[in-house]
């Protein structure tokens, strides 16, 4: 890996957050991480006017939306908002083990993959696969 | 005057002024000259200036110039007195010397001759009457002109005396007129006071019988058909008692009563000998004369006034005028007495319908409320006897047979309850619950003595009236209402109306009763269900939040786990190419024992490959893998993770820990629990009332509901730069209370949110913090120490939970 693959992480949980930041720093991975779903869209912004776009982004679902609501479908509106500036954009929701519907919902809506939050090992593996492929 | 003085005086009596004049004009240069137009006048006119001689006119009125001349003849016997006349009749001059005369002098006067006669009279000339028999014809004269003046006179006195008698009638009359119109505003000042009919009717005949002394009284009023006039009132010494019999004429008909009233006008009947008609009753045979007035108040005949005397003639048009005015004045009283006998009516009616109704709307909340059958029926039975006084009320319902009617709830004045509840009337049978049933309409007995069918009913012996009302749901009867009353004839059409209005309702009740009845098994059953699912439902939610909260610890596990291995290779790996010495370092041998152990330990890892991997890495990248701060960092993770699961269980058994119950006092409570909360300063503001009473509780328990409010406000400020909580102390306004405000200028709480708030697992925070139970704990601690949590919520404004606990009881 001669460039470093450059992430998105968004989650409003912040232990959650810098877990699977520390994860996938470890890994390799360029990480710049957001609490809420404004935030995100500005990171997501500024990096495509700085040359620097990132490679995927991992969202949660359930988070304050981008009128600072709490919102659990703020995920699936930050991702239509993603892919409407970026059509091919890489997009992994991550989502609770109960919540599993929603992220079918957003699959089905664009997003390339879903992750039940808890094994980051395995996030790691799924984000490898995504940007390589 | 000297020269008046000096000069004889001459009176001259004439009646003619002209004969005056002339005389005056001839003597006045001689004589002193004094007139008079009459014999009375000129007798006091002599006696008054004694003159020398006097000059009489034969020719006067009343008195004649003979008879003047023979009084002052007599009067004055030395002063000539001298006849003058222009009477040409024979032996004029002989009468006048008869008469006393001393002289004569014809007429007209011969004005050369009449100064020198004059003189020669006064100078002592006297005519002589030669012949007697005139003195005598004059005598006789004189006594046919006494007699004629007697006869005058006593003529006179006659009339006077009846001058007399006519001024004393008229005064009479002025004083009975007077008498009349008094007696009229006496009666009329009394009826208009009497708003009670009958008693207006008996005072006024009394009074008019005592005012004008009439011997009959009698008034009477046109009854509903308006065909017949009922007498109503009579009075007087005849003591009859007609009005008492009943006793009614026909208006229009052949009496004074049915005259008057036919024609609407004042009938008199002045000689009852002379009357044609059968005028009055002849119970009343001393009567002579009689009036009978219409008594008519705007355009319709109330009824009639009559009046009878034993005197004939009584009623002269005073006397009309003035009962006419009573009867005016008596037709006015009479309407407005039944007027307001009528609103009296009304008035009444209004009072029991007003109390009928409060039974209906009595029923009507109680039933709505009950929903067990005998319950609502008992209940419905109270209130009917209580509030509108019924005697008994009896409830009954209609056996599955169809066939019966049961009673089911009876409420009876105390002691006199006549049957025993299950008591069993057929349908359609003959009483009155029965018919009304089977004919599906209220029934009313108004007098239970005298209906025709042996009723069979829970009658009390001293019940009257019964009144049934079925009971309609749709097209069934399920049974009927029994009220009863100890007064005959006490239910009417409208009363009916009423009560059956709150059958309906009440219908409608038994049957919702009885349907619940049926659902009541089948609600259990949800219950049982909706628990489960609420069970359920909390359960997932919880099992989601810990799931959450728990997400991070097996990462971080796994991360200073490798951590641990891999600074463990490395040291083991700089052990290997140590110098010999070193190795047996005390240090190094524990080293070399902890990776050793690492083998058994550390399932799963690939030691060598690690450590291979190790070896390969620039520094730099060495750096970025590896870290203490990171290792505690991951444990700060796993830390915070296993605190926040933690802290759920504290707010679940939170409420049922032990207590340990103590005075608290609420402003030392919230300062302390502030303080101790970190809350900067410049953020929060105080008012606390310091001489509120303590409230008892467990003052952990209690500083953990504030620590849960006040941690919500900010939160709930977490947007808000001017941040403000505002916490306020104070007695309630029920002063059994002391309430404490947490106010916050946050972001509010949404109007669809503020119930769910309550709820547990329910939380706005999302992932922020909140676990959703903090709130329904903090709710469940206060409810437990009797006191109450109300939250008031603006959004973009903020929220005030305020905490209402009971005072300590002394």
């Amino acid at each position: 890996m001669d460039e470093e693959i450059k992430v998105l992480l968004v989650d409003d949980e912040k232990l959650v957050l810098r877990s699977m930041e520390k994860s996938l720093l470890r890994a390799g991975f360029d990480v710049e991480s957001a609490g809420n779903a404004s935030d995100a869209l500005a990171l997501f912004q500024q990096a495509r006017e700085e040359g620097v776009p990132f490679d995927i982004a991992i969202l949660d679902l359930n988070m304050p939306n981008l009128e600072g609501q709490e919102d659990p479908n703020a995920g699936l509106q930050l991702l239509s908002k993603l892919l409407e500036v970026q059509p091919d954009f890489a997009v992994v929701v991550l989502t609770a083990f109960d919540e599993v519907e929603r992220a079918k919902e957003a699959v089905r809506r664009g997003a390339r993959a879903y992750f039940v939050k808890g094994r980051e090992a395995d996030l790691i593996a799924l984000v490898e696969s995504i940007v390589q492929a | 005057m000297a020269q008046s003085e000096n000069k004889p005086k001459i009176l001259y009596i004439d009646d003619a002024p002209a004969s005056r004049r002339l005389v005056q004009r001839l003597l006045f240069a001689h004589y002193e000259f004094f007139e008079a137009p009459d014999g009375l006048s000129g007798i006091d006119k002599a006696v008054e200036v004694q003159p020398d001689l006097i000059l009489v006119d034969l020719n006067l009125p009343q008195f004649t110039g003979y008879e003047v001349a023979t009084r002052l003849k007599s009067l004055f016997p030395h002063v000539p007195v001298v006849a003058l006349t222009a009477d040409m009749t024979e032996h004029v001059r002989e009468h006048a010397l008869a008469s006393g005369c001393d002289g004569y002098i014809a007429k007209p006067i011969d004005a050369d001759t009449f100064v020198e006669q004059i003189a020669h009279f006064l100078g002592g000339r006297r005519e002589i009457l030669e012949d007697d028999s005139f003195r005598d014809a004059y005598q006789q004269t004189l006594v046919v002109r006494m007699e004629e003046k007697v006869r005058e006179l006593t003529q006179a006195l006659k009339s006077n005396a009846e001058l007399n008698t006519q001024r004393d009638q008229l005064l009479k009359e002025v004083q009975r007129r007077a008498r009349l119109l008094e007696a009229g505003a006496r009666v009329s000042q009394t009826i208009t006071s009497i708003l009670h009919l009958d008693t207006l009717l008996q005072t006024t005949v009394q009074v008019i019988g005592e005012e004008f002394g009439f011997h009959y009284v009698g008034i009477f009023l046109v009854d509903e058909t308006g065909e017949w006039l009922v007498l109503r009132a009579e009075s007087g010494p005849s003591g009859t008692q007609m009005a008492a019999e009943g006793y009614r004429l026909k208006v229009g008909s052949l009496t004074m009563v049915g005259a008057a009233t036919g024609r609407r006008q004042p009938f008199l009947a002045q000689d009852m000998e002379a009357e044609t008609l059968p005028l009055l009753d002849t119970r009343l045979p001393l009567t002579r004369s009689a009036m009978a007035l219409p008594l008519i108040m705007g355009d319709n005949l109330v009824g009639a006034l009559t009046v009878q005397s034993i005197v004939e003639n009584a009623f002269d048009q005073d006397a009309v005028r003035a009962l006419q005015a009573v009867a005016d004045q008596l037709a006015t009283a009479i309407g407005n007495a039944r007027l307001y006998d009528e609103n009296q009516k009304l008035l009444a009616q209004a009072e029991r319908r007003a109390r009928l109704l409060e039974a209906t709307a009595q029923v009507g909340r109680v039933i709505t409320s009950i929903l067990n059958t005998d319950a609502l029926l008992k209940k419905t039975v109270d209130i009917l006897c209580n509030v509108y006084g019924f005697s008994y009320a009896g409830i009954f319902l209609v056996d599955a047979t169809g066939d019966w009617a049961v009673l089911r709830a009876g409420h009876g004045e105390a002691g006199a309850e006549p049957i025993t509840e299950g008591h069993k009337l057929k349908v359609g049978g003959l009483s009155m619950v029965g018919m009304s049933i089977a004919e599906r309409k209220p029934l009313i007995a108004s007098d239970i003595g005298e209906e025709p069918l042996q009723l069979e009913s829970p009658h009390l012996s001293l019940t009257r009236s019964e009144m049934a009302l079925p009971l309609i749901v749709g097209d069934k009867v399920i049974g009927a209402v029994s009220v009863q009353s100890r007064e005959e004839a006490v239910f009417t059409a409208e009363d009916m109306t009423t009560l059956q209005a709150m059958a309906d309702q009440l219908a409608i009740a038994i049957d919702n009763a009885r349907l619940l009845h049926d659902l009541e098994t089948t609600h259990a059953e949800l219950v049982r269900t909706k628990t489960f699912e609420a069970i359920a439902t909390a359960t997932g939610e919880a099992i989601h939040w810990v799931g959450n909260k728990a997400a991070p610890i097996p990462g971080s596990v796994a991360r200073v786990r490798e951590d641990v291995t891999r600074y463990l290779l490395m040291a083991n790996a700089l052990l290997d190419e140590a110098p010999a010495g070193l190795r047996e370092h005390k240090f190094a041998q524990m080293l070399t024992l902890a990776v050793e152990s690492l083998t058994g330990l550390a399932a799963g890892l690939d030691l060598s490959e690690i450590r291979e991997e190790l070896a390969q890495q620039p520094l730099k990248r060495l750096q970025r893998m590896l870290s203490v701060a990171s290792i505690f960092e991951d444990l700060t993770i796993i830390e915070q993770s296993a605190r926040a699961i933690l802290n759920i269980k504290e707010d679940l058994i939170g409420p049922a820990r032990q207590k340990r119950l103590e005075p608290v006092f609420l402003p030392d409570l919230l300062r302390e629990t502030v303080r101790s909360m970190g809350i900067p300063q410049e953020v929060v503001r105080f008012l606390l009332v310091e001489d509120v009473k303590p409230v008892l509780a467990d003052p952990d328990q209690l500083a953990h509901v504030f620590i849960n409010l006040i941690k919500n406000a900010m939160e709930a400020m977490y947007k808000v730069e001017d941040k403000k909580l505002f916490i306020w102390v104070r007695t309630a306004d029920d002063p059994r209370f002391v309430v404490t405000d947490v106010t916050d200028n946050g972001e509010g709480i949404p109007p669809e949110m503020i119930d769910k708030i309550w709820v547990a697992f329910y939380t706005t925070k999302g992932d922020r913090g909140g676990t959703g139970l903090g709130l329904p704990a903090c709710a469940k601690i206060v409810n437990q120490l009797g006191g109450k949590i109300l939250v008031e919520s603006v959004i973009g404004e903020g929220t005030t939970f305020s905490v209402y606990l009971p005072v300590m009881q002394a």
